[in-house]
């Protein structure tokens, strides 16, 4: 009788002391960074699948607009014509260049920030670039950028190196070789938030435009609202 | 008893009378001579789930250039669990509206997925009777076929 009721005593004891053991075990695992549908969203901020989302309609809006088409296919003409006048009047131009001079060159330049929140806005405008730069539509340049987007110091930088003795000068960067910018990519970011007693709503608008800069046309423009809306619980904050 | 039947009946068809008049589907109206050219295309499905093939109708298919030479696809897909007893049974399963996700995946020309921003799985609601239109743009301009995924939210 001791036995059975030890054996009987012991096995449930044991089932609910693992079934605890699992409840408190942490796990993390691998998510596709782009599935929208899983990820977890912020009630009352940014999330990661904001800037996906906000990069895919962009990018898929830029891609298919008859105006920056236009303003493409005005810049490969003219581009063309350029080009032709350079190699007539003798400049120096690299293959590299002339592979590539039909294209514009983009410049990520600022966007603003007009919530109260902390946003880094390279969580787009990265993703467009990439989007705009593998559409084979432009180039883009490291060498200059507005405030809160990335500049590549070693551009500069590789002009010092011609202090260094130890650098074979036939390898040297020339100055008077980095290309000025022909487009730059600008934008606005603003929140608004709603609440009817336990009903949320959450938005951003992002307000982008591309410029022309050697006209200061705007050569595509695009608004998008993102919103997002969540009921508070009966119970809790 | 009699009089139990007499008043029972009427308020029942009184209720089913203001259930039907309670459905929140849309209504389309259209220009029926279309004047825009036909850019639909043959299409190749497997199917996987059958009540999403049913509740959810692909109506057409198109691909065609965009403005700037990249290959834009749009997939026109309409809400057919309309009616008074499919909305019921919808709203009880929390299916209406119908959310359903998407995600389009773009191949070049030698038939390889390409990666890139553009392919995210989204969300969409669609309400009973609604047509949505699934659309994405090339990545490259040498990206001619696409794949569209889709499947019911969880």
């Amino acid at each position: 009788m001791k036995k059975l009721t030890a054996v009987t005593a012991v096995i449930p004891a044991g089932c609910a002391a693992l079934a605890l053991l699992a409840g408190c075990a942490t796990s993390s695992e691998y998510v596709d960074a782009s599935d929208t549908t899983i990820a977890v969203k912020n009630k009352d901020r940014m999330s990661s699948s904001d800037w996906v989302i906000i990069s895919q309609e962009a990018g898929n809006a830029l891609l298919s607009s008859p105006l920056f088409a236009e303003y493409l296919e005005a810049y490969r003409i003219d581009a063309e014509k350029a080009l032709k006048k350079a190699e007539a009047a003798g400049e120096e131009l690299s293959t590299r260049e002339k592979m590539t001079a039909m294209k514009p060159l983009l410049m990520l330049s600022t966007i603003q920030n007009n919530t109260s929140e902390h946003i880094d806005a390279k969580l787009m405008t990265e993703r467009l670039r990439e989007v705009l730069f593998n559409s084979g539509k432009v180039r883009f340049t490291t060498y200059a950028a507005g405030e809160g987007q990335s500049i590549d110091a070693a551009t500069a930088a590789a002009r010092q190196l011609q202090n260094d003795p130890n650098v074979k000068k036939r390898t040297l960067m020339k100055k008077g070789k980095v290309n000025a910018y022909d487009l730059s990519l600008a934008g606005v970011i603003i929140k608004q938030t709603a609440q009817d007693g336990r009903a949320n709503e959450l938005s951003y608008t992002f307000s982008l435009t591309l410029t022309d800069n050697n006209t200061g046309e705007g050569v595509w423009a695009y608004t998008k609202e993102i919103k997002r809306q969540h009921m508070q619980g009966g119970f809790g904050w | 008893m009699k009089h139990g039947r007499k008043t029972l009946l009427p308020a029942v068809g009184v209720l089913l009378l203001l259930a039907t008049g309670c459905q929140n589907t849309v209504n389309t109206v259209e220009n029926a001579d279309k004047s825009a050219a036909s850019t639909t295309i043959k299409d190749k499905r497997f199917v996987t789930d059958g009540f999403l093939r049913n509740r959810l109708l692909l109506r057409s298919v198109r691909l065609a250039p965009g403005a700037s030479g990249n290959m834009v696809a749009e997939v026109a897909a309409t809400n057919v669990r309309t009616g008074f007893f499919s909305e019921l049974w919808s709203s009880l399963t929390g299916e209406n509206p119908y959310p359903v996700d998407y995600k389009f995946t773009w191949q070049n020309a030698d038939g390889m997925t390409v990666e890139t921003p553009l392919s995210a799985w989204r969300t969409v609601q669609v309400i009973p009777g609604e047509t949505v239109y699934f659309k994405s743009v090339a990545p490259t301009p040498d990206c001619r076929d696409f794949i569209l995924n889709v499947k019911e939210s969880e």
